[in-house]
């Protein structure tokens, strides 16, 4: 059975449950700095380049600075500006530059009795099932919504204005997606309650509890369509244990981000051991959109860290169905992964190796990527990093190489058959931090097409005291 | 000319796909491409030809002579000297391969640091034709290679590396791609193996494996290859800072390497 579009409702229920008490396999998503690969969310041009901002905080009283170029061979370089400052309750960031997917900013402020603040938007209420949600139907939660965040995403621009501690009441105004909405969400104890509305009269409404690891929300609209979540988390020492089941109807679609309303039904299973030997991450997720169109994902990652020599960290996968609500769905998927980090010296190196393929044990491979890094640490703050990835993507198929700029994270978009060399250099310099990169594409074939030329960035970053 | 050798080499990739040795002028007369770790020989070509720096210091100067598929006309005849100083790695090579008319000359830089625990370099090789025709431009006749490689001590004995020989590439075109390769070496006092896993240049991966063994003075080691199931051995004697190699590797469908090297050691640590 490779295809969960081919299997009736009690062989996939079958199927599900094996994957999910069996463990089959896994691949969790790699750290930012990984030499793998990410995948953007749903609402991302598939196939194109993606950026997003990490979400490092600013100490009080500082400010930073930046200016930076980037280009390519044969193309007018793009000029990148951008500010960020955090002072006396005051704080904000803001980026310009022609052709900047990034552009643009936020600032907020203290106002009476809580907060105010306009420009970009990323919230999240509850579960996310109406703000916020996840990017992959298998994530328990977003990591670019809500405070907390690793990385800053950009839901919709507009101003808010939340009251109390930890904003017990919040409300907001703003363009999501195209259409004008204004919420209000207040909390009160565990008890939490959202109204979001549009100016055609589109209303849909959240009611959350959250008691200790538990986390539930019941989201409808107006046309008594609705959907509801809940999330239970147990531990007991380093072993954890994560379940989240969702349910409704799957016309609910949210109205500030439709595109990650996610699927109608899920139901995910996450198991996570921190020994003293190493680390277990299990995971085992099935879900729908709509009938016909679903998929299941399993996923087993082990990583140990040495005590002088490094860490390795292996993992499996397994997947059906597709993971998006559109598109073309690519069936059954199944491979594993293997990366091995180590430092001495000031010499840090890291191999990595991973293979996806439409049939078991990763054969009939659709994704093939071998990667390796290599990190020199100089005198005075200065540094060279160099990172070299091979890889295969069948026709059809997707991957996203990670490049660690100094204020972004590129999922850079690559297919076919080719190798890249990314070579980047950091150094203290006027008064800041300086950061060049150089990226060679290898493509057998196309050494003078648009894709082979080299690419490059160079970055200018000063952080201050404001006073 | 060179693209005529080369042309031989793609007739004879074509005959077999795998026909990929992972080395080209400079390719030592050594147990595999590790770093100079355990029963392994600290070859100054190795240096030179995969950007791994070797683990001890010292001054090296090796020659040596190889004769490819059997062919008398494909010869590629290289002398490397090596010096290393604290942590300092510094090597430099001339080859030349093939018949005046129908060849190609090389030269070759590497720099890197080394410690007892790790070691990257940087690698760069110019080749030209010895025989261009009239009127070609140094792009026609003359390329250029550059690449690196970093090892790290991932566990006692144990070795890991990456070897990019050619990141980037500009001019005539290599005689042979090279694409990244991973592997792995780990020594047991005199027992050595190794394993290698190149990336997919076109349908699929290559790998390569091998073990050495050291008796005092002496050190065998025997290797295979895949795409096509290939393999070889060889034999090192070292004596008061004289090292003398063989090699001979056999193809099932191009017949057999043979590589001959001499060296000089001096002032290891």
């Amino acid at each position: 059975m490779r295809s969960a579009r081919r299997r009736s409702p009690a062989s996939a229920c079958a199927v599900g449950l094996a994957l999910l008490l069996g463990a089959v396999a896994a691949r969790a998503q790699p750290a930012p700095d990984s030499t793998g690969y990410l995948e953007p969310p749903p609402e991302a041009v598939e196939g194109a380049d993606y950026e997003v901002e990490p979400a490092d905080t600013l100490a009080e009283g500082a400010i930073e600075l930046g200016v930076g170029a980037a280009g390519r061979a044969g193309v007018r370089p793009r000029q990148t500006r951008r500010v960020r400052f955090s002072d006396r309750g005051l704080g904000g960031s803001v980026r310009e530059g022609p052709g900047d997917p990034l552009a643009g900013g936020s600032i907020e402020t203290t106002a009476p009795a809580g907060r105010v603040g306009v420009g970009r938007l990323a919230p999240r209420w509850g579960r996310g099932l109406l703000l916020g949600a996840a990017a992959e139907p298998w994530s328990a939660g977003a990591n670019d919504r809500g405070a907390g965040a690793p990385f800053r995403g950009r839901a919709g621009q507009g101003a808010w204005y939340r009251v109390g501690e930890r904003g017990a009441v919040e409300t907001l105004f703003g363009r999501f997606e195209r259409r004008d909405l204004a919420g209000g969400h207040a909390r009160a104890g565990p008890v939490g309650c959202g109204i979001l509305a549009d100016r055609a009269g589109h209303a849909q409404a959240s009611l959350s509890l959250a008691r200790g690891r538990a986390e539930h929300e019941l989201a409808l609209d107006r046309a008594g369509r609705w959907r509801a979540e809940a999330a239970l988390e147990r531990s007991a020492g380093p072993v954890a244990w994560a379940a989240r089941v969702r349910g409704g109807s799957a016309g609910l679609r949210s109205l500030a981000e439709p595109q990650r309303s996610g699927p109608a039904r899920a139901l995910a299973l996450e198991f996570r051991d921190g020994a003293a030997w190493g680390r277990v991450n299990a995971q085992a997720a099935l879900w729908r959109f709509a009938p016909g169109r679903g998929g299941a994902r399993a996923a087993l990652e082990v990583a140990r860290g040495f005590l002088q020599h490094g860490s390795l960290a292996v993992g499996l996968e397994e997947r059906h169905g597709t993971p998006r609500e559109t598109g073309r769905s690519r069936g059954f998927r199944q491979g594993g992964w293997g990366e091995w980090r180590g430092a001495a010296g000031g010499i840090a190196l890291a191999l990595r190796h991973e293979v996806l393929g439409a049939e078991r044990l990763g054969r009939s491979a659709v994704r093939t990527v071998t990667a390796a890094r290599l990190e020199l640490a100089g005198p005075a703050g200065t540094g060279l990093r160099v990172t070299h990835c091979a890889y295969r993507v069948r026709s059809g198929e997707s991957l996203y190489l990670i490049e660690n700029a100094s204020d972004r994270v590129i999922l850079r978009a690559v297919t076919g058959t080719g190798r890249r060399t990314r070579v980047e250099v950091r150094a203290p310099g006027a008064g800041g931090r300086i950061e060049a990169a150089l990226e060679v594409p290898g493509i057998p074939g196309a050494r003078s097409s648009e894709a082979a030329r080299p690419r490059w960035t160079l970055d200018w970053t000063r952080r201050a005291r404001s006073r | 000319m060179r693209a005529v050798l080369a042309a031989a080499l793609a007739v004879a990739g074509l005959l077999a796909p795998a026909a990929r040795a992972g080395s080209q002028d400079f390719a030592p007369a050594a147990p595999g491409p590790a770093p100079a770790g355990g029963a392994s020989v600290a070859a100054a070509d190795a240096f030179l030809e995969s950007g791994l720096p070797p683990r001890r210091a010292g001054a090296a100067l090796d020659v040596s002579l190889t004769r490819w598929y059997g062919l008398p006309e494909l010869e590629t005849r290289a002398a490397v000297c090596a010096v290393g100083w604290r942590s300092l790695r510094v090597a430099a090579g001339l080859a030349q391969t093939g018949e005046p008319d129908v060849g190609w000359s090389a030269a070759g830089l590497a720099c890197g640091v080394a410690r007892p625990e790790g070691g990257a370099g940087l690698r760069a090789i110019g080749r030209r034709d010895r025989a261009a025709p009239a009127g070609a431009t140094l792009a026609e006749r003359a390329g250029v290679e550059v690449g690196w490689g970093a090892w790290l001590r991932a566990a006692r004995g144990l070795d890991l590396w990456a070897a990019v020989p050619q990141s980037w590439t500009a001019g005539v075109a290599p005689p042979l791609e090279r694409p990244l390769e991973l592997g792995a070496a780990l020594a047991l006092d005199d027992l050595a193996v190794w394993l290698t896993r190149a990336a997919p240049v076109g349908d699929a991966a290559d790998h390569a494996a091998g073990v050495a063994l050291r008796s005092g003075p002496l050190l065998a080691w025997a290797f295979a290859r895949d795409r096509p199931l290939r393999g070889g051995c060889g034999l090192a004697a070292t004596t008061r800072g004289l090292r003398l190699a063989a090699v001979v590797e056999s193809h099932p469908d191009l017949g057999e390497t043979v590589r001959l090297s001499l060296g000089l050691a001096g002032g290891a640590r």
